[in-house]
């Protein structure tokens, strides 16, 4: 190797160990640079790392106070109770902010303190001190944390380490911090929000906001429930108050119907005597106007039964025919005054027996057609009864009341059944009545689950329709057996004996009318005129029955039963009483079945049911089974106050002396026997004849029984002994023996029935007898 | 060829020399690399000597020097040879692109085709490029085609490296065995910076 070659390799070799230098000075550098960015890359990251905890820890606050905003909404939406609302937001508002208890403090206004209503603690066993902070004393505004809170109207966050002194309370529980918040409603600070820790807290606004949100919602709660509640309590006497006024109303229109009847049966007395031409007149108009204030009345009555959901239906057979006969038969007379021809059209298919109310069904048509009478004066009036629809078992009727009258002008048509909306006010003081008329039509048809409507052309004439639907009643198809249902009286039963009964009844129109009813049905009465006459009538007599007034003097029916059970009690026997009251509340039954009575009557007692009380008591099958029907508001006929001759007849072998002295010598009601015996008993032998030559031997047996009841009352015996012997033979199917009992009873009627017109005669000697007495028989 | 253009950095204040450029040490060691493989140590060691770089030419991949210490070697190289700067250029440019294929594989097998390669250069490689080197001072090549077979890129760059984007070029068209004819025309009169390389299919008959 020249030198040269030396020379060249040791150039080339300082180049290389050079370019190592070099390179490895860059690779230093590099790595020095690598480890300064990786180590600013590290410090970036753990900036970032403390940003998302941070913004984690935001969020998440973020997120509880949305929740708990939540959570205090749906709390407050279902509370009912204020204070355990107040305790629910406190504790929910403890467990997701994680405080370890909270107060809510009231403000009291009388006091201008707040007092502390309710408390809740994480741990109440451990945390006592906790509810022990609430102190007793109430705070005035500006003390302690509560009161500054009042005063201030904000809220307020506390920590031991600050103003210590001025918070014994917190500092003796062991607090290290607490937050107290307004509850606001509209302006007004109502009371505070406290919540406790047993570790200091630092200031966070976003939980004071929070806060100060939940005390405003409790505060808005509390305000609302306040309201509702003046509501409710408003609403509540509001509602007793109609109640108490529908009641009066109810109980007034009875008791002003009671004299209404006493004036009407006393005028039409008195125009039955001798008047002249101008004083006939007078009375006429007084008969008129005491039964037009009666409709009224009736009206008022129906109207606030309906308006207070108590009026109920019955459901009863009738024959739809025969309702609307009937419904039309008190026109007549008027329509052929007014010249107008008054028509029913009826479908052949309609069956003849439906179940349904029949009074009701009457009362709305006897409603339409004195309209379509009052406003018609021209042409014609007409009821038309169509079938509609019909299924197995029921039948929906069309009824149709069309008057060729004034017509009604359209705009009031939409108004005309609605109440105290008589579009024109002049229209009552020209046509009387109180205009609910058609109102109550429209409610009584929607109870029986129609809807009245009214089409008309002015001039020309208007309709009112509905349809209703009627049951079929069960097993009678065949129209012929249903005709003979129909015919025969359910109280037709042939159990029925003769019973003695006491009615124990103030009024004496009703003490007749139920006198007249037992007669007729063959049965023995005594009269008590309140509860006291009935407990010492019931001591002295024996009786199968009570027929109890609830509304008497000195005693009401409801004591005089309850003290009669009592006198009973120990005996083994039950006696039936049977409540009478026109009590047309509900709960008036109820009230009877308590006191101890055994059926219920509403008054107007009706024949049929009076006769089944009567059968369900003598077989003692109490209590009455079946709906009861509320008393129907219906003009009581007029009883007029007769005299009686009781020495007529002694010779015809009638002894109504004897008579007078089983209705404890009162004339008046055995005037009105004789009276109903003058009707009676021609009636009775009629229908025994024809009873006799169809061989209806039930029909017969019962007719004869109501013969004997009717006689052996007036004390005839020999022809009460005649219809005994015809009852005798009708039971047993024996025609022969029926024939010569009917003959002797026809006999010995028709002498007896001169006789009873003689007793009735105006001039015949009145000897009514220690009116003011008590009016049971003695012995 | 776009490879090349990862070798032309620049290194704002680091510069002590005249141009305010540096260039990657890889350039270096294979320009020496290329002309000790042509000649001899020895001739190397006197083109470095000659050159009288102030490092005597201990030059290393992973260093940066100054672009001026090229323009020395290269004037050295050209001296003590007899060839044109140009032509040593354009050779060093062939060099390159097969060193290049060596070390940067996975630049060349996205796309096979060169005319298609070559056109992507601008667009898909220098990014990949800027991935490795954030700081490269990169020429830019506009291509667009005439016809589908032809391509004209226009090479602009502050250096004049026409001569070395040319040898990378051919370089390419070579490897792949594309019998495409290369025009080369000097749009910024004979400084190298702006120039057009128009490639074309051979004119047939």
């Amino acid at each position: 190797m020249t030198s040269e070659d030396e020379a060249l390799w040791d150039r080339r070799l300082h180049r290389e160990r050079e370019a190592r230098k070099a390179a490895e000075a860059v690779l230093e550098a590099k790595s020095r640079e690598l480890y300064l960015s990786n180590e600013a890359l590290r410090s970036l990251t753990s900036r970032l790392e403390g940003e998302v905890v941070e913004r984690t820890r935001s969020l998440t606050q973020a997120n509880t106070a949305l929740q708990l905003l939540h959570t205090t909404s749906e709390v407050l939406a279902t509370a009912e109770d204020p204070l355990q609302a107040a305790k629910q937001v406190l504790s929910q508002a403890c467990t997701l902010l994680e405080w370890d208890g909270a107060h809510y403090w009231q403000h009291h206004l009388p006091t201008a303190t707040l007092q502390c209503a309710a408390g809740w603690a994480m741990n109440p066993a451990a945390d006592a001190s906790w509810l022990a902070a609430r102190g007793t004393a109430d705070l005035p505004a500006g003390e302690d944390l509560p009161g500054r809170v009042l005063s201030r109207r904000a809220a307020y966050h506390w920590q031991d380490t600050a103003n210590s002194e001025h918070y014994p309370r917190l500092a003796t529980a062991g607090v290290r911090s607490a937050i107290a918040v307004p509850v606001m409603a509209h302006g007004r600070c109502t009371g505070v929000l406290e919540f406790f820790s047993r570790y200091p807290r630092l200031t966070d606004l976003s939980l004071v906001n929070t806060l100060t949100e939940i005390g405003a919602k409790l505060g808005l709660f509390l305000e609302r429930h306040t309201a509702a509640q003046e509501l409710r309590l408003a609403k509540e006497q509001a509602d007793a108050a109609n109640h108490a006024k529908g009641r009066f109303l109810a109980n007034m229109s009875h008791e002003i119907r009671t004299p209404m009847n006493g004036i009407i049966g006393m005028t039409e007395l008195t125009l039955d005597t001798n008047l002249d031409r101008e004083q006939r007149e007078y009375l006429d108009i007084v008969l008129k106007s005491a039964e037009a204030l009666l409709v009224i009345l009736n009206d008022i009555l129906d109207f606030s039964k309906i308006d207070a959901g108590k009026l109920e239906l019955e459901t009863v057979a009738f024959t739809p025919v025969t309702l609307a006969e009937e419904a039309l038969r008190p026109f007549q007379l008027r329509a052929k005054q007014k010249g107008l021809r008054l028509l029913l059209n009826t479908d052949p298919g309609i069956p003849p027996l439906l179940l349904g109310d029949p009074g009701r069904l009457r009362q709305v048509l006897l409603n339409l057609l004195s309209n379509g009478l009052k406003f018609t004066e021209r042409g014609e009036v007409r009821l038309r009864i169509s079938m509609a629809q019909a299924t197995p078992f029921h039948q929906r009727l069309q009824f149709q009341v069309c008057d060729t009258g004034a017509g009604i002008p359209r705009e009031k048509l939409a108004s005309i059944f609605e109440a105290f909306q008589q579009a024109d006010a002049s229209f009552t003081r020209l046509h009387g009545g109180t205009g609910l008329g058609l109102t109550i039509c429209q409610r009584l048809v929607r109870l029986m689950g129609g809807e009245l409507t009214v089409e008309s052309t002015l001039g020309q004439g208007s309709t009112f329709a509905f349809s209703v639907n009627f049951e079929l009643p069960p097993q009678i198809s065949p129209p012929a057996k249903a005709m003979a249902q129909d015919q025969a009286p359910a109280e037709a039963t042939g159990r029925q004996r003769r019973m003695r009964v006491l009615i124990a009844e103030d009024s004496e129109v009703n003490q007749v009318l139920a006198l007249a009813m037992l007669d007729s049905l063959g049965h023995e009465a005594v009269v008590a005129a309140d509860g006291e006459a009935a407990l010492r009538a019931l001591a002295r007599g024996t009786f199968d029955a009570v027929l109890m007034d609830v509304q008497m003097p000195v005693l009401s029916g409801l004591e005089a039963t309850r003290q009669f059970r009592e006198m009973e009690a120990g005996s083994g026997s039950r006696l039936p009483i049977i409540a009478m009251t026109a009590n047309a509340m509900q709960g008036d039954r109820e009230a009877c079945l308590e006191a101890g009575m055994d059926g219920y009557l509403a008054k107007p007692i009706r024949r049929q049911q009076l006769a089944e009380a009567l059968d369900a008591a003598d077989a003692k099958t109490f209590p009455l089974p079946g709906p009861l029907t509320t008393g129907m508001a219906r003009v009581l006929p007029s009883i007029p106050a007769l005299t009686l001759d009781t020495t007529a007849g002694t010779t015809t072998g009638i002894d109504l002396a004897k008579a007078l002295a089983m209705m404890d010598g009162k004339t008046r009601y055995l005037a009105r026997m004789v009276q109903g015996g003058l009707e009676a008993l021609p009636r009775g032998l009629a229908e025994a004849k024809h009873h006799l030559a169809a061989s209806d031997w039930g029909a017969l047996e019962h007719t004869a029984h109501a013969l004997k009841g009717s006689l052996a009352a007036l004390v005839a015996k020999p022809a009460a002994g005649s219809a005994r012997a015809l009852e005798e033979a009708a039971r047993r199917n024996e025609r022969t023996a029926a024939i010569a009992a009917l003959a002797a009873l026809e006999t010995q009627t028709r002498a007896l029935l001169p006789a009873l017109e003689e007793a009735l005669r105006p001039n015949g000697l009145a000897c009514e007898s220690q009116p003011g007495a008590p009016t049971a028989p003695e012995g | 060829m776009c490879s090349m253009t990862i070798l032309f950095l620049s290194r704002r204040n680091s510069c002590i020399l005249d141009w305010g450029h540096c260039m990657k040490g890889m350039i270096f060691t294979e320009f020496l690399e290329m002309a000790e493989s042509r000649h001899s140590a020895a001739y190397v060691d006197a083109v470095i000597q000659e050159a009288a770089v102030p490092n005597d030419g201990a030059y290393t991949a992973v260093g940066t020097y100054p672009a001026a210490e090229m323009g020395c070697l290269l004037t050295a190289y050209s001296r003590r040879s007899g060839l044109a700067p140009s032509a040593i250029l354009k050779s060093f440019g062939e060099h390159l692109y097969g060193r290049f294929r060596e070390q940067y594989p996975a630049f060349f097998s996205a796309a096979a085709e060169p005319l298609a390669f070559l056109e992507s250069v601008d667009g898909y490689i220098h990014v990949e490029v800027r991935k490795l080197y954030p700081d490269a001072e990169l020429p830019t090549f506009q291509c667009h085609r005439p016809t589908p077979d032809s391509l004209v890129m226009l090479y602009q760059s502050s250096r004049g490296l026409a001569d070395l984007a040319e040898g990378l070029i051919r370089a390419c068209l070579a490897g792949a065995g594309a019998p495409h004819l290369l025009e080369r025309e000097d749009l910024s009169g004979g400084n190298g910076t702006t120039v057009r390389f128009t490639l074309r299919p051979p004119l047939h008959d």
